[in-house]
Parts: structure tokens; sequence; C-alpha cells
């Protein structure tokens, strides 16, 4: 079960760099993954579908989204927010990744 | 389409115009990609539809795929009844949290029909107008049926912050509403999601009026089938009685008809005249009522499937002249002429149950003596085609061409019959008919009309 509560749950936090990278997935293919994985702090295994951070989470994520948008222009930017708009809306302002506000 | 790794690290002077190739190649993908999802969520509601038959399984799973492929807090559907103005909820899928806070206090949103649906302050502009319409505040949508303290700490709860509603159109008719719960405002819908949910409302309507049609039609086969069941009972019922009741009334028939024939040969001592012509006149009528009880006797066993027919080698022709010879006092006591003519033929031998073939030609002739007021009777025999053909036509009252398929109907007796003076149970055609296809033949009437005589065919197999 998902909760929400006033402080950002770590899970849900979790799924938005996987949520960034299936979706980036479904426009470029297997490159999203190569990408995400120069990601620095980001630690990807694409078997299991997951995704670990070390570091802020945020500034990760910010990365991630910097990244594909310097590769494939603006509208990669769109796409990452597209993802997890479902997920940010639960979240607090100050809590979303400034990438995907 | 291909992003080239190479170019994307290169940092030589062309780097923009590659960016610029690839961003183009990315917004291309990107419109496939949409388009993409659309049709693979389109196929699974597709794949949905054709499984599920029922309105509320449909309803149910096709709102489970939608909840989840776009993660919303809810997705529900009302049923739209116009002559009742009412709206009926469907099963409503939820999310994680919605489960959750329905179990802890659940304003049962999906349990409680909406009345006067289009003068509600939230359904009528979908069904009026038959468009779209979102509101930020869910007691808008059910207030009506809940109390807005509660549904204002349910919204909280479930961070639900808009209800989106679209109708389900059927010729242009509201025949439902599909209902979405969201946790963000309509505007930040991303443009997959809106136009998804453009493209899957019309083929939903589709999907549950087929559902909904298959219902009805399922509802309709069981009353139908009950109905038959019950009329299966009290046919059999009916047979059984007429079965019982022919029984109980032919045996004392048969004392009457002995005692009777006794009598008129003298057995008891010679009668006056006047005596004599009262007696013969309880044998008549003694006779006739014996032929009636054995016509309903017959239909008894047929109607049970107890009719047994005892097979034979037997001479057509024989029986035909056997059948004209016993009936012919009967045509010669109306003054009609009879005309028996057989046309020459290698054999005239048959199998089948001679005594029921027999009974069927004599009832057919005595059917003919009995509406023909004057001019004659013919009975004329053929082989043709490896089957036997017996036609009896006569000059009596004819055959309406609108009567004429009913006519081997039980209980049904010809439009003038009545002008004949005859009396009858309109069953003797019936059962010549069933024991005639019983034994593989045909038995069939043809009439120029009223007043112009008929013609009734008999075919019978050769051996």
């Amino acid at each position: 079960m998902i909760t929400i509560s006033n402080n950002i749950n770590t899970k849900t936090f979790d799924q938005i760099p996987l949520r960034i990278i299936k979706e980036q997935e479904l426009i470029i293919g297997p490159i999203a993954w190569d990408e995400a994985r120069k990601v620095s702090g980001l630690t990807i295994d694409q078997i299991h579908n997951l995704v670990s951070f070390s570091g802020d989470g945020k500034d990760i994520i910010d990365r991630l989204v910097a990244r594909y948008e310097k590769l494939f222009g603006k509208a990669s930017r769109e796409v990452c927010r597209d993802a997890v708009a479902s997920i940010i809306a639960d979240m607090q302002p100050s809590e979303i990744p400034i990438s995907l506000r | 389409m291909f992003f080239n790794k190479k170019q994307l690290t290169a940092s030589d002077p062309g780097i923009d115009e590659t960016m610029a190739v690839n961003e183009a190649l990315y917004k291309q993908n990107l419109e496939l990609a949409i388009k993409n999802k659309t049709l693979s969520l389109l196929r699974q509601l597709y794949q949905i539809s054709i499984l599920a038959l029922e309105p509320d399984v449909l309803a149910e799973k096709i709102g489970k795929t939608i909840q989840e492929a776009f993660e919303f807090e809810l997705v529900g559907f009302y049923a739209f009844n116009q002559q009742e103005d009412l709206l009926t909820p469907m099963p409503f899928a939820e999310s994680a949290r919605l489960k959750e806070a329905s179990t802890l206090q659940s304003p049962s949103l999906h349990t409680k029909k909406i009345a006067s649906a289009s003068g509600h302050p939230f359904f009528s502009h979908i069904i009026n107008h038959k468009t779209l319409s979102f509101a930020d505040d869910i007691s808008s949508v059910w207030g009506t049926v809940a109390d807005g303290g509660l549904l204002k700490k349910f919204q909280e709860e479930v961070h639900i912050k808009n209800i989106l509603a679209y109708p389900l159109l059927i010729d242009d008719t509201v025949t439902g509403i599909i209902l979405f719960g969201l946790n963000r405002k309509y505007e930040d819908l991303i443009q997959y999601e809106k136009e998804s949910i453009d493209s899957f409302t019309n083929v939903i309507a589709v999907a549950l009026d087929r559902a909904r049609l298959y219902q009805e039609l399922q509802i309709a086969n069981k009353r139908l089938g009950e109905s038959n069941a019950r009329l299966k009972e009290l046919d059999q019922m009916k047979s059984q009685f007429l079965s019982f009741a022919s029984h109980q009334i032919r045996s004392p028939l048969t004392a009457i008809g002995g005692y009777t024939s006794m009598l008129l040969e003298g057995d008891f001592g010679e009668m006056s005249q006047e005596v004599k012509d009262s007696v013969q006149v309880i044998d008549t009528s003694s006779k006739s009522l014996v032929k009636i009880v054995n016509e309903f006797l017959d239909v008894s066993r047929i109607e049970q499937g107890r009719m047994k027919y005892e097979m034979t080698d037997y001479n057509v022709k024989s029986l035909v002249e056997e059948v004209t010879t016993e009936l012919r006092p009967n045509v010669e006591a109306k003054k009609l002429e009879f005309k028996i003519s057989v046309d020459p033929a290698d054999s005239y031998l048959s199998n089948g149950d001679k005594g029921k073939i027999k009974q069927v030609i004599g009832n057919i002739i005595d059917n003919s003596i009995k509406y023909t007021l004057e001019g004659s009777i013919k009975v004329h025999l053929k082989k043709e085609d490896g089957k036997f053909l017996i036609s009896v036509s006569d000059t009596g009252i004819g055959i309406e061409q609108s009567e004429i398929p009913k006519l081997f109907s039980m209980f049904t007796r010809a439009q003038d019959a009545n002008k004949t003076n005859v009396t009858g149970t309109g069953l003797g055609l019936y059962v010549a008919r069933q024991m005639v296809e019983a034994l593989k033949g045909r038995v069939w009437v043809e009439s120029p009309g009223k007043g112009k005589g008929s013609i009734f065919f008999i075919e019978l197999s050769s051996k």
C-alpha cells in the first residue's frame, strides 16, 4: 500500500527515477538506461527494475532529468514531468525536485 | 527510429546540428510512444470487453485497468435510466489508500443511487449537454447522498483533488457515466491521459451496452426456459388427463356399442320400428363418440411419444381398395360420385404400419365425404419416383389459402366446416400428419379456394 504523509514517503520518492527511465525507454529505447547509469549517485539494476540513490535524491533526479534534456531537448523534460505527475501531485512543492516542478 | 550514441557524445562543431536532429527524432518518437500507449490500453480494454460478459464484471475490470494505468484514485461507472432519471452505481475501482479510507470511514459512495439525475448539480451537465464535467469539491458530486462534512474529510484523506466525469453515449443517448477521482486538477492531466480518456469512453460505452444487452438476453432466456418447463409440465398433465379420461369414457362406450348391436341384431327379440330407429341413433352416436375418443387417445399417445408403429410389408393398392370399399356406402348415402383409379405399376409393395396408414387414408376420404355436399370424390393412386402418391379430390367446401398452413394443426377445422353440419374435433388431420410423417411419408392439401373443392395428397415410400 502506498501511504502518503506530510513527509516524503521514501518508497514513493524512489519510484521517481524508475518512472522517468521507463518512460524515456518507451521513446528512445535502451539508451534511456545507458544514460541513467552515467548519472552519479544513481545505482541501476535494469534486470530487476530497481533504482537506488546514494546522496541527495532531489539533486540526483535533477541531474537525471538534465542528462536527458541535454541529449534530447526540452521535450524530454516534459516527458519526465508527465511520467511522475501522479506521484508529485501528492508531494509538497518543497519536496519536489526543481526539474520536475 | 535510432539515436546514434557516437553523435550524442560528439563535441565537434556539428554538435548543434546533431542536437537538433536528436530533438526532432525524440519528438517524433514521443508521439509514437503516446500512440502506442493509447493503443495498448485500448487493446487491453477490448480484450476485457470480449472476455467479460456481465455488466458489473466488465465495469469492475475496465475500471481496475484504467485506475492502475493512470494511477487515479477512483474510477467508477453509473448506469443511467432515462425513464426513471436515475443513476445506478456499478463497481468502482479504488486506489489502495482510498480502499483503506473506505474501510475506515466510508461514505459508501458506490452504493448510493442518484435520483433526479438530470437536475443534479454535477451530473445534469453531463446528461443534458452530453459533455464532460469536473469538480474540485466532491460534495458537489455526492452531496445529495452523503453528509457534507464526512465528504470533506474523506476527500482530504484520500487526496482527491478533482472529480472528472464523461457521458457514455450510444446513438447520442446517455446510457451511463464514467467517473474519475484524480489526485490532480483536471488541467494538470497530461496530454496522453486526456487523449486516452477521450479515446476509450466510446469503446467502454459500446462494451457496457453490449454486456447490458447480453444480460437482458440471459434473463429473458432464463424466464423463457422456466416458462417452457412449466408449459411442458402442463402439457404432460394435459396429455395424462386426456389419456385417463379417454380410457374411462371408452370402456362404457364399448358396452353401449355392444348392447346396441345386439339389440339391432334382434338378440333380445324383435323391436318396433320406432324403438329400432332410436336404438340406431344410439348406435351411430356411440360409434361417433368412440371415434372421437380414439382420436383423443391417438393425440395423447403422439404427444407423450407413446405411439407405437408396427412395421410390415403391405400392398398399397389393396389397402386403398379396402378403405374405399368400406367407405363407399357413406358416399352413396350422400349421392356423391365416387371414382377410384389406379395407375399401373410394377409393384404396389410398401413397408409401414398398415393399420395406421389405413386410418389416415380413411380419415382423409371420410373428411372429403363429410365436407362435400354435392359432386364427386375421386381417389387416385400412382407410383412416381419410387413413391406412392394417393390423391383424394373432392368438389366440397374448399379451403382458403390462408387456412392451409394451419389445417394440420390440432383443433383446426376449415372455416366453412360448420356450414356442412359436420361435427368434428379438429384432430383428425393432425393425427394423420403425425402418423404419416412418423412413417417417413408426407401429407398435404391443395385447394383452388373457398367453395372450389380440395385435393389431399398422401405420399408413401415404396419398398
